[in-house]
Parts: structure tokens; sequence; C-alpha cells
């Protein structure tokens, strides 16, 4: 998952950072709203984390720009002032969450993945397709309820897949989200990963969830699980 | 020009000075209108009494008895002179009017008076001139033209006593009239000038608040400074109280951790603990000392709905996975007369508590009190069909004055804080079961 952090305190933007670069996520980050707002416009971020006091462009302004130039990702807004004026006012710009600062960064984090969940149009913190459940809370996947160990990046990769299940992702596109750009874009990587989720997903080949459509990308076929069904 | 009581003063001595002086001129056309009409009454008479003491023969020869009926004609120097002409010449002149040669006079017409202004000497005179026809014989007519003349000396004396007699009075007046202005605006300017004492005396800590007792026309004035003193005097206040909770509250948490970190096991969890709390303690005392309170001066009114609304929506997007369904049944015409800030906190907290408790229904409701003519209280009830608030917690809630840090985290700030808005307005916030199952808060909020 690609996330965009504008935050113009050095810690706490290197406190972010460094705990979603470890959770997975490939991070931009800025220090001001004019740079926020270039990386925001520049990169296809899949969540943003947008303090409301930002020097340059305020984070309202941000959020609003970002809206305007037709960017959909959900956004976390983070205010030190625990007014709820400030919280409406950011939610109304098109912000999707707040959290007020100080925070736990596993709270943050629970947010981050519930926002990303929801803006995949899943409702429940679970998701599942067919026999694949894939729990954002625990960070577990589960085939026909056995747990099946993946490594960080197998589950990127997943949680991706699921998050968009039922669309064709490129291979550019999962490079994007899931590769700082400091790695080598290299979509042999790409192949080799999807590969080894296919042989745990489905060791016997007979769900085949994940398709590859030529020249085109990736796709999560399976049926989602709705809420009703559950 | 700084002061209001010169130039009102100024202002109406100017125009007092300027219909006086009309008046003068008025009057002083009057008079001397008066004073001719009566001279040329007087030279009538005179004419007349002329006119019957000359005599004509029947050859035509005019002749005046030497003694007249009035003496001043024969009294040189008296001021009173009489002509009688013929056709061509002057042919009779009084005794008085020794050293001036021949009247001047306009050639009358027969049977018509003449009233006019002029110089014999060195003095001037009225003059009055009447052409006569005299039958001297049958059919035998002959002209004459009577004139009588007074001096304007004693007209000129009159008018000079009337005029200084009028001046001095007038000026009299108006000394009078400016002094009586300027003790009226001394008196109807007290109240102003009381309203600056007032102020400094308050500046100066002598007096709280500024006397009722002003005119209804500064009523609004000095009500208004009131309530603005004394919500000035509550922020500061607030403010004060929440410098002294915060620097005493914190002051236990940072022991703690500073005990903790000088023992040789420094426990993470423990300092953790006391961040929170010091957060906690932080987050509720800048949110009271943030409440602004029943000051409307220059503020709209809220809209009661439109707020909750835009709440509503932001709410549904932080409770997106609950599915919440909000029955506002606010009508548009509900105000709150009062700080939209405040608004926003209550309604935000107890909405934000109803969307975290309940399970799938939160209904809001709200509406005015009739208090008072120009502005009403406001009543919101939100419930939600949730656990609900068991007995303990109910009273702990309404528990005044009750502290952050003694606060439950997560659950007993906002309400506090919402308490304390509440309390601002002279309201108090309720809590009771709902029939929905949950709970059902009632904030008030008092009219003023």
């Amino acid at each position: 998952m690609r996330m965009l952090i504008i935050e113009d305190d050095q810690n706490l933007n290197d406190s972010l950072s460094t705990h979603f670069k470890d959770s997975g996520f490939v991070i931009d980050t800025a220090l001001d709203g004019q740079e926020g707002l270039y990386l925001g416009k520049e990169f296809d971020a899949d969540i943003g984390i947008i303090d409301l006091g930002l020097p340059e462009i305020s984070g309202i302004d941000v959020i609003k720009q970002l809206r305007d130039a037709g960017k959909q990702f959900p956004i976390l807004i983070l205010t030190a002032r625990d007014s709820w004026q400030d919280k409406v006012e950011g939610l109304q710009a098109g912000a999707d969450d707040y959290v007020t600062k100080p925070f736990h960064l596993p709270e943050v984090e629970a947010r981050v993945n519930a926002l990303i969940r929801r803006a995949g149009g899943w409702a429940q913190p679970v998701m599942q397709c067919g026999p694949i459940a894939l729990d954002t809370r625990s960070e577990t996947v589960t085939v026909d309820a056995e747990a099946v160990e993946l490594t960080s990046y197998e589950y990127q990769v997943l949680h991706y897949l699921m998050v968009n299940a039922g669309k064709v992702i490129s291979k550019t596109e999962l490079t994007e989200h899931l590769y700082s750009q400091d790695y080598e874009r290299d979509s042999n990587v790409i192949e080799v990963f999807v590969g080894r989720l296919r042989k745990k997903l489905d060791p016997t080949n007979s769900v085949k969830p994940i398709e590859t459509i030529r020249g085109r990308g990736y796709r999560l076929t399976l049926k989602r699980k709705s809420d009703e069904e559950e | 020009m700084r002061s209001l009581s010169a130039r009102l003063l100024i202002a109406l001595s100017i125009l007092l000075i300027i219909a006086l002086t009309i008046t003068a001129v008025i009057l002083d056309g009057v008079f001397r209108r008066a004073a001719e009409d009566s001279t040329a009454e007087r030279l009538n008479t005179q004419l007349i009494l002329l006119m019957s003491s000359a005599e004509i023969s029947s050859e035509g020869l005019f002749s005046m008895p030497e003694i007249l009926p009035e003496a001043r004609f024969m009294t040189p120097g008296s001021g009173l002179l009489g002509f009688v002409s013929d056709d061509q010449n002057q042919i009779w002149k009084s005794e008085s009017a020794v050293g001036i040669l021949d009247a001047k006079f306009d050639n009358n017409p027969i049977g018509q008076n003449a009233f006019s202004q002029r110089s014999y000497g060195e003095q001037d005179y009225f003059q009055q001139s009447l052409g006569v026809e005299w039958e001297i014989d049958t059919n035998k007519y002959q002209s004459f033209v009577f004139t009588t003349a007074e001096s304007l000396g004693p007209y000129y004396s009159q008018l000079k006593t009337f005029r200084t007699r009028i001046f001095s009075w007038f000026a009299f007046l108006v000394i009078c009239l400016v002094a009586i202005q300027a003790s009226l605006m001394r008196w109807i300017l007290m109240p102003l000038r009381k309203i600056a004492n007032e102020v400094s005396e308050i500046d100066q800590g002598q007096r709280d608040l500024l006397s009722a007792d002003y005119p209804s026309e500064l009523q609004g004035v000095t009500n208004n400074t009131n309530s603005l003193i004394k919500a000035e005097r509550s922020r500061m206040e607030r403010y004060q109280n929440t410098l002294g909770n915060l620097a005493h509250s914190l002051k236990t948490p940072l022991a703690v951790i500073q005990t903790t970190t000088e023992s040789k096991n420094a426990n993470k969890e423990v300092i953790l603990n006391q961040v929170k709390v010091m957060n906690d303690i932080v987050g509720y005392q800048l949110k009271r000392a943030a409440t602004v309170g029943q000051v409307t001066l220059g503020r709209e009114a809220v809209n009661v709905l439109n707020l909750s609304e835009d709440i509503i929506a932001a709410l549904k997007k932080v409770y997106a996975d609950k599915n919440i369904s909000f029955e506002n049944t606010i009508k548009a015409d509900v105000l709150f007369y009062g700080d939209k800030g405040d608004l926003t906190e209550v309604l935000g907290n107890l909405l934000d508590n109803a969307s975290k408790w309940s399970k799938s229904i939160v209904k809001l409701s709200a509406i005015s009190l009739a208090q008072n003519e120009q502005r009403s209280g406001l009543k919101i009830v939100i419930e939600d069909d949730g656990k609900g608030v068991n007995d303990s917690q109910k009273s702990n809630i309404m528990q005044r004055g009750k502290r952050a840090d003694e606060n439950t985290p997560g659950h007993g700030i906002g309400l506090s804080v919402v308490k304390e808005i509440t309390q601002s307005y002279q309201g108090e916030l309720q809590i009771c079961d709902s029939y929905l199952g949950g709970a059902k808060f009632t904030a008030l909020f008092s009219a003023f």
C-alpha cells in the first residue's frame, strides 16, 4: 500500500514513516503542505495521513485541493487541537477520519487499515473472497479457516489484490504500490511473489484465486463474501 | 473640536446669534416704519392747522396771521417748518424757517399728500406737502401748496436709543441663553462623563460593573459593556483556574515519571500511563478554558439544524462501519444564541458518544425554549439504542467539579466538557434512559 504522510514535525513524521514502512507500506513523505500537495497529485496513493496545522498550505486546503484534483484515496487527519469544530471542518473538506495528537501508533494503523478496506468497498475488518479470508486487524490469512503463513511482501500483495478484488491490477501498479522507489522495479519479482502466493493459497491448484490476464496484469477472481452471507 | 459639548455649544450659539440678529433687523424696520407713520400723521395735522389759519382775500392775496396756533412755527430752531407756495413762487414761510430759502417739493396734484425726506441746511427733515385749490371768488380758483416739515433730530435720537436698547438686551439674552445651553449640555452629557468615570474606576478595581441607573438611550451601551466585562472576567477566571489546575494536576504525573525514571528498573508502562493521564488533563483543561460562554455581542445566531447536519455527515464517515441511522428531527428555525464552537463541541461530543455506544440508531432533537423576547434558550436531546449508562456511571458523569485527572480516560472528558459548556450558559446536562434502550442526554442552554 502506498501512503502519503504530510506532517511538519520532523520527529512525528519520522516515527510515522518508520512505523508504516515496517508494516510494509510504501511511503511518500512531506514536511509542508506545498510539497505534500505535489506528492499527492503526482503519485497514486492508497491512503493519506495529513496534519491539519501545516506550513505553506494548511491541511484543510491540501485536502480540498487533492479532492478537487480528483484524488479519491482515503485521508486520515491528525489534529492537535481537539475541538469538534476542527474535526468537522476537516471531515467536511474531504477527510475520512481523524486522530487527535498525541496518538498511539497502533491506533493510527488500525484506522489506516480500516480506511483502506472501506475504500475498497469492504464493510467488515475481515475480507473474505471464496475460501480466502484476510483479517486486517491481526494481519492474518486463512484458507478454509486454516491459517496460512505469508511473508510480509506476500501479505502486501494479497492485501492489495483483495482490497481491489475483481479489478485488474497491472504489474506496474503493484510495483508502485508495494515497493519504494529505491527498490529496483523488476516485474519478475512480482511474478515470483504472485507465484508463491498461488502455491500457498491454493496448493492443490483447484481454486485458482489469482488470474493472470496477459498483457494487463492480475485479478483476484473469487467472489467477495458480503456481510449478509457471513 | 474634539469635545461633543464644544461642538454643540458652538453650533447652537451661531444659530442663536443669527436668529437674534434677524429679529433685531426686523424690529428696527418696524420701529422706523412706526416712527415715520406717526411723524407723517403729526405733519398732516400741522398742515391742516396752517391751512385753517391762512386767509385769502377776494383779490387773491394770501396772508397768514402773525400769531399761529402752533408756537413752534414761530420759534426759530424749533424744528417745525411751514411753507406755502402758489403756482409759481413760495409766498410764505414760517418764522421757524429762518435761513432756509425755499421749500423743495414735487408739484403735488391738487388734493394729494406727499410725504418725503429732505435736507435743509445741515438738517434732515420729514416733509408733508398738500396741493389745494381754493375758490377765491365765484368761479375763480387759486392753487397753493402747503408744506410742513419736521426735523429728523428727535427721530434719530429715538432710533439710536431704541437700537442701543435692543442691542444690549439681545447681547444679554445671547449670554444668558449660551450659559443656559452650556449648563444644559453639562447636565445632558453627565451620564457620558459618569460612564467614563465608572470605567476608569473599574480599571482601577474600585468598581465591579457600570451602575444600572443610566438614561434609556444609554442602557444598551451600558448593559452590553457590562456583559462584555462579565464575560471577560469569567474568561480570565477560567484561564486562571485552568492554569492553576493544569499546573497542579500535571505535577503528580510528572513526579511519578521522575521517580520512575530515577529508579533502577524504569518501567516504560508506568511512564506511558502517566503520559496518557497528562494528555487527558491537558485536553480537558484546555477545552474547558476554550469555552466561550454567553457572549453573543456581534455574533450571528447559529442554525442548529445546519450545524448538526454537518456534524452528522462527519460522524457518518468516522462510523462508516456501523451504518448508524441518524434520526434528526430538528426544525430549520431552531437557533442557538451563543458561540458556534461551544455548540459544535456539545453536539460533537454527545453525538460521538451516542454513535460510539449505539447499535444502529441515534436520535437527535432540539427545540427553542421561549424565555425572552429577543433570544430563546435551547434544549437538545440525543438518544441512542446502545446498552445505556448504569446508575453509578450516571452519578459519576453528573458529579460536579470532577477533575480530569480523576476521570476515567476515554469516557468522561467529553461529557465533562459538555457539562461545563452548558453550565457556562446557565444550563445543565441531564442524563437518563432512552426508550430506545440506550442513554438519553439532554443539554439545556438558557436564554439571557
